[in-house]
């Protein structure tokens, strides 16, 4: 969940780089006794970040790079995440000494305008779980394409086309929706969608909806999907040259 | 008895209080410290007074109400940096810093100035770390010196990070120590005073040639001698004239396994260097061969300038832990009573989940987790100093991880780290124990990408080695830099308060995923 998707500005170019074996994504350094989080991209980003070279984290998107840190998270957006916790269930598991109990806390966290995250934990106390899950929701902070449904005015305000994801049994589609349609949703995906920032989308889907774990992490799936699909506008021009028999047609002659 | 060292203490100076920044305290320190015989900044704590409060008030926002304060002092004494050191200042090898230019405890008598040549790539490395780091009853003046290579390429490959110590008497410190009677340098001290006969029991095992170039110094041909040992010595040691200029004695990791001398395998040629920290995942005892220097013949003289990061003082206190309050879980709270029997009229909803381990994101695993928890209590710290103690670990699937865990491939749930794998001290035979580890927050205060030189002809395929992800690609990258020292801190040629002694020891290094 961490690491997939491309960053595309509105209408940029975007181009997937795999991740290098060198890069770094872990330092630690402070800002005076502010905490700040280690997480760097490179070494030399680091002060990079310090200086406000890094502005935003679609530039660390860009390079598929692992956020390891959850306070880099932190950094780029401050307050503008809001987590929530969408269930706290115990799960059990049979022992010789009886059964042993442990919980279970999906977090969703997002800022309603394109970045969202999903943390699933599971602890042997809610806090712990909690806690736990809020660092790794925002740790699998990812970038969410809008687009539109019909005409190209205003935002961006729901898919920019027709997206699936799926996880154990269930499958989700997402499909774009006129301006002022809403979520049409069931309630748990409605509200990763909310935070996800899409404003109108149809949903389908299929499967054992009723294990809202995997339900939960399909549509994530399918939002992480609207990123990792080409379409049309992110074609390349392409310019025609010779095929190589022709280039060389003289030699080979 | 050598089991638990401490180091020195400071003297009760620096009391730290809330207003002040460190730097102001410990330049006063530092102002005391330009007499060379006057020990006075080894690196130990200044007693941090009013600790929790002045921590306190500067933590992070996070941290606003402490509910319970327990801190807790660890065993771990934390570097971190504390302002810049001019050029003109950059000349006390008493101090501890970081980068900077190297200095030597006796000037006219540095190590071999190929030892800071990169074996990779044959460029000059970088001192990133030095500190004066004396040990208690220990006669000896003690640095330990760190030097790493700049170049991104050369990461990951042996031979760009090197790491040797040097010995120096101090002799007043020796005439306290001979008043106590229960040191157990005692049998040391009394044979600085004798006529060492252990010198050539020693100049036997390692030099068995008779020709040695001149330019190793005539005292080190009269001491390696084997043929007339003792008289060579005696009739010589008095004349001043044939005391050498630079008479370094210095000694250098080999594989234990040979019997044969080392001269004559450095003569022969460089030997077989295995990285240790890759491809470890044979029979590592046999293949560990640390660096081993090939010209150690070579009296090159040191050039007038070497290149350095610009130097930074270091400020050393011991590490508090606090139990961190939770922020940010008021709203949470309902939750917190949850149990087995409140979920029942949505429970239906939720049927089927079960106990899974947490995804979690690449070059993330037990190990940096508690790396990061533990860093994150002070965030801009640069060394971690305890002698003989646990080494923080970034990740716990590298090579150099599965060297230091115990057991070897078993779970490792608790991640104790233990040193007997590693290779032994070649002097002494003692076991290696860890000293201190090098944070990845360094890499942030010294400007590595400017010093570094950018390697175009590697980027291949990056037509603009600029653009994209290769622009980043510049200087050193590591994760941490963990250095191990002889337990006992040996002292093989027992040098007088005028020579210097330099060990090389063994570091392992841990990079990213």
């Amino acid at each position: 969940m961490a690491d997939s998707g491309t960053a595309d500005s509105r209408g940029g170019k975007s181009f997937k780089l795999v991740t290098r074996e060198g890069t770094r994504l872990n330092f630690t350094y402070g800002i005076g006794f502010e905490l700040v989080p280690f997480n760097i991209l490179k070494k030399s980003t680091v002060p990079d970040i310090l200086q406000g070279k890094i502005k935003n984290i679609e530039q660390i998107y860009l390079f598929s790079l692992p956020i390891k840190e959850f306070q880099i998270v932190d950094r780029f957006f401050g307050s503008s995440l809001k987590d929530e916790v969408m269930k706290i269930m115990p799960v059990q598991k049979q022992t010789r000494a009886g059964q042993r109990t442990r919980f279970k806390a999906f977090v969703v966290i997002g800022d309603s305008n394109g970045h969202v995250g999903l943390g699933v934990k599971c602890s042997k106390e809610v806090a712990t779980a909690i806690r736990g899950a809020i660092i790794l929701a925002k740790l699998s902070v990812i970038p969410v394409r809008r687009g539109y449904w019909g005409s190209l005015i205003g935002d961006p305000h729901t898919v920019p086309s027709k997206v699936t994801g799926r996880c154990g049994s269930v499958i989700c589609r997402l499909v774009p929706a006129p301006r002022g349609t809403g979520i049409v949703a069931a309630p748990t995906p409605k509200k990763l969608l909310q935070l996800a920032g899409i404003t109108d989308c149809y949903t389908t889907s299929r499967g054992s909806t009723r294990t809202l774990g995997n339900f939960v992490k399909a549509t994530f799936a399918a939002i992480g999907n609207t990123y990792a699909f080409l379409t049309p506008d992110r074609w390349k021009d392409v310019e025609f040259k010779q095929s190589p028999y022709q280039e060389f047609s003289d030699i080979l002659a | 008895m050598y089991s638990k060292r401490k180091t020195r203490h400071l003297k009760t100076h620096a009391i730290v209080t809330s207003s002040t920044k460190p730097k102001s305290s410990h330049k006063l320190e530092k102002s005391n410290n330009h007499d060379s015989l006057n020990h006075q900044i080894p690196f130990a704590p200044s007693p941090v007074v009013s600790n929790s409060n002045k921590l306190t008030t500067t933590l992070t926002k996070n941290h606003q109400s402490i509910k319970k304060p327990s801190p807790k002092v660890s065993q771990v004494l934390l570097g971190f940096s504390d302002g810049n050191i001019g050029l003109e200042e950059d000349i006390d090898p008493y101090l501890s810093k970081i980068g900077g230019v190297p200095n030597w405890l006796i000037k006219s008598f540095p190590p071999p100035y190929d030892f800071i040549i990169c074996k990779n790539c044959e460029k000059e490395m970088f001192l990133l770390f030095q500190g004066f780091i004396p040990l208690e009853e220990s006669p000896y003046e003690r640095i330990i010196y760190v030097w790493v290579c700049n170049q991104q390429k050369c990461m990951k490959c042996p031979g760009s990070f090197r790491v040797i110590r040097a010995h120096r008497l101090d002799e007043k410190f020796m005439k306290n120590l001979k008043k106590n009677k229960n040191n157990s340098y005692n049998d040391q001290i009394k044979i600085e005073l004798q006529k060492p006969s252990t010198i050539f029991n020693l100049g036997d095992t390692l030099f068995s040639t008779q020709d040695m170039p001149s330019a190793m110094g005539g005292l080190d041909g009269m001491l390696f001698d084997n043929d007339n040992g003792a008289d060579k010595l005696s009739a010589n040691i008095t004349s001043k004239s044939m005391l050498p200029k630079a008479q370094v004695v210095y000694d250098f990791d080999v594989n234990h396994s040979s019997n044969t001398p080392i001269w004559s395998q450095i003569v022969a040629g460089p030997a077989v260097v295995n990285d240790v920290d890759s491809k470890l995942h044979d029979d590592i005892t046999t293949k560990l061969v640390i660096s081993d220097v090939s010209e150690i013949f070579s009296n090159s003289p040191w050039p007038e300038k070497i290149p350095f990061f610009p130097a930074q003082y270091l400020y050393i206190t011991e590490e508090i832990l606090e139990e961190k309050p939770d922020p940010n879980l008021k709203k949470y709270e309902r939750y917190f009573n949850a149990s087995l029997d409140n979920n029942e009229d949505d429970s239906f909803d939720w049927m089927g989940e079960k106990y899974e381990k947490s995804c979690l994101p690449r070059g993330v695993d037990k190990a940096f987790r508690k790396f990061s928890d533990r860093v994150s209590e002070w965030p801009d710290q640069c060394i971690r100093y305890e002698f003989d103690g646990q080494p923080l670990l970034y990740n716990q699937s590298d090579p150099t991880a599965s060297l230091l865990l115990s057991p070897p491939h078993g779970s490792v749930k608790q991640l104790k780290t233990s040193t007997q794998r590693l290779p032994k001290c070649p002097k002494c035979g003692s076991k290696r124990v860890f000293e201190f580890q090098l944070m990845p927050n360094m890499l942030c205060i010294l400007p590595t990408g400017e010093y570094a030189t950018n390697s175009s002809e590697k980027k291949n395929g990056i037509k603009d080695s600029k653009c994209g992800i290769a622009q980043f690609d510049v200087g050193m990258e590591w994760g941490t830099i963990m250095i191990f020292t002889c337990q006992k801190d040996c002292e093989a040629y027992n040098v007088s308060k005028d020579e210097v002694s330099y060990y090389e020891e063994l570091v392992l290094v841990q990079y990213e995923l």
